[in-house]
């Protein structure tokens, strides 16, 4: 029987790789965000457009390290796949757990509930009325999820639903799965 | 009497994830200073680039190494609440970055600190984090050059930030020859 995803996710943190404080990350982030406000002057769409599209390009370069330090295969359904996002994913590389909840009855549908954000600690929004209704401000996160999994086949919608730095009760990422694409292989392998 | 952090057992998150975030900052900071030149019609693309480039990585950076002391002070002082760093001289203050502060957020040491008595000091890393996997497809000689142009404005902005919230006007420059060792160059007023 293999391991399950928990301890696997685990083992994967705690002995393949390289780590490194995370306030650093976190406060890293955090000015990356506030130079990016400042850059578009409190634009906070194109911020939100600009975060996801960083993320994109960080997710489809982290999913050769993820399946890389896994060894992986495919998926046998999105149920699968919510667990390895959050079990190994999220742990291997924020060291955090997300909860997988509210999968819809099709099957295709799910929400991410970061207990634990390792990018916004510490952070609170401008007080300016605009930033709590427009900013998300973990949205690179968005663009990490969607890249990653085009990568692997799945399109995927990836959207913030909740954040706890707009006063919602918890942080969730909504994630629905629209097809899986086609497998193009290489002539030559298998 | 040494000092006592131990941040990286506390909390931590993969190396990666600030890697690929600094990349992603490298190239959106470079992306917006193609668009600067070209609206102010610059001929001499690469020089303005080394320079208005650094100013947004090196930014985020900087405001990174105003935060840090105070931060790191404090949970020094939630440990132990003895032991405090003097910072009578400057030459101390190298000393705490070489050795507390580089440790906090590398994970090791500065290799070797070097010093001509009138305000010039060098900081040796012999194999710097934050870039040892940058591998160029173009070759040994197209790592270097694209490091030194894009990926050390990040821990020279931290160490200005850091040294000017210390009362200490500065101004900080990386080298690297041999990679991934790199060695920075800290002219500083006093």
């Amino acid at each position: 029987m293999s391991k399950p995803y928990k301890l696997i996710g685990e083992d994967v943190y705690k002995n393949r790789t390289e780590k490194i404080n995370s306030e650093l990350f976190t406060l890293t982030y955090g000015s990356v965000v506030a130079q990016l406000c400042r850059d578009y002057n409190n634009d906070y769409k194109k911020v939100n457009e600009q975060l996801e599209s960083m993320g994109y390009n960080i997710g489809i370069r982290l999913i050769e390290e993820f399946l890389a330090k896994t060894n992986f295969g495919r998926c046998i359904n999105f149920k699968e796949t919510a667990e390895i996002i959050s079990k190994v994913g999220f742990k291997m590389f924020l060291n955090t757990t997300p909860t997988v909840d509210n999968f819809s009855a099709d099957g295709k549908q799910f929400n991410l509930i970061l207990e634990d954000n390792p990018l916004a600690e510490f952070v609170e929004l401008p007080d300016d009325n605009k930033a709590v209704k427009e900013l998300w401000y973990s949205n690179v996160l968005v663009g990490v999820l969607k890249g990653a999994l085009q990568m692997v086949q799945l399109d995927v919608d990836v959207s913030f639903v909740k954040d706890i730095l707009r006063g919602d009760p918890s942080t969730e990422i909504k994630l629905r799965l629209n097809k899986i694409l086609k497998d193009e292989i290489p002539a030559g392998e298998d | 009497m040494p000092l006592e952090y131990d941040l990286l057992a506390d909390n931590t998150i993969n190396k990666s994830c600030l890697e690929y975030l600094l990349i992603e900052t490298a190239s959106i900071s470079h992306e917006a200073t193609v668009q600067v030149c070209d609206n102010e019609n610059v001929r001499d693309h690469e020089q303005a680039t080394a320079s208005a480039e650094g100013n947004l990585t090196e930014e985020i950076g900087y405001n990174i190494g105003l935060k840090l002391v105070d931060y790191l002070l404090y949970l020094q002082k939630g440990k132990n609440g003895t032991g405090t760093p003097k910072f009578d001289q400057v030459v101390n203050i190298m000393k705490f970055v070489c050795k507390n502060v580089w440790e906090s957020l590398f994970g090791r040491q500065i290799d070797n600190l070097r010093t001509n008595h009138r305000g010039t000091y060098v900081l040796v890393d012999r194999s710097f984090t934050m870039i040892s996997r940058l591998d160029s497809p173009l070759g040994v000689q197209d790592t270097l050059n694209q490091t030194r142009k894009h990926y050390l404005w990040y821990p020279c902005g931290i160490i200005r930030g850091l040294l000017e919230s210390l009362d200490i006007d500065s101004t900080v420059q990386a080298e690297v020859t041999e990679f991934p060792s790199v060695s920075f160059h800290i002219q500083t007023s006093k």
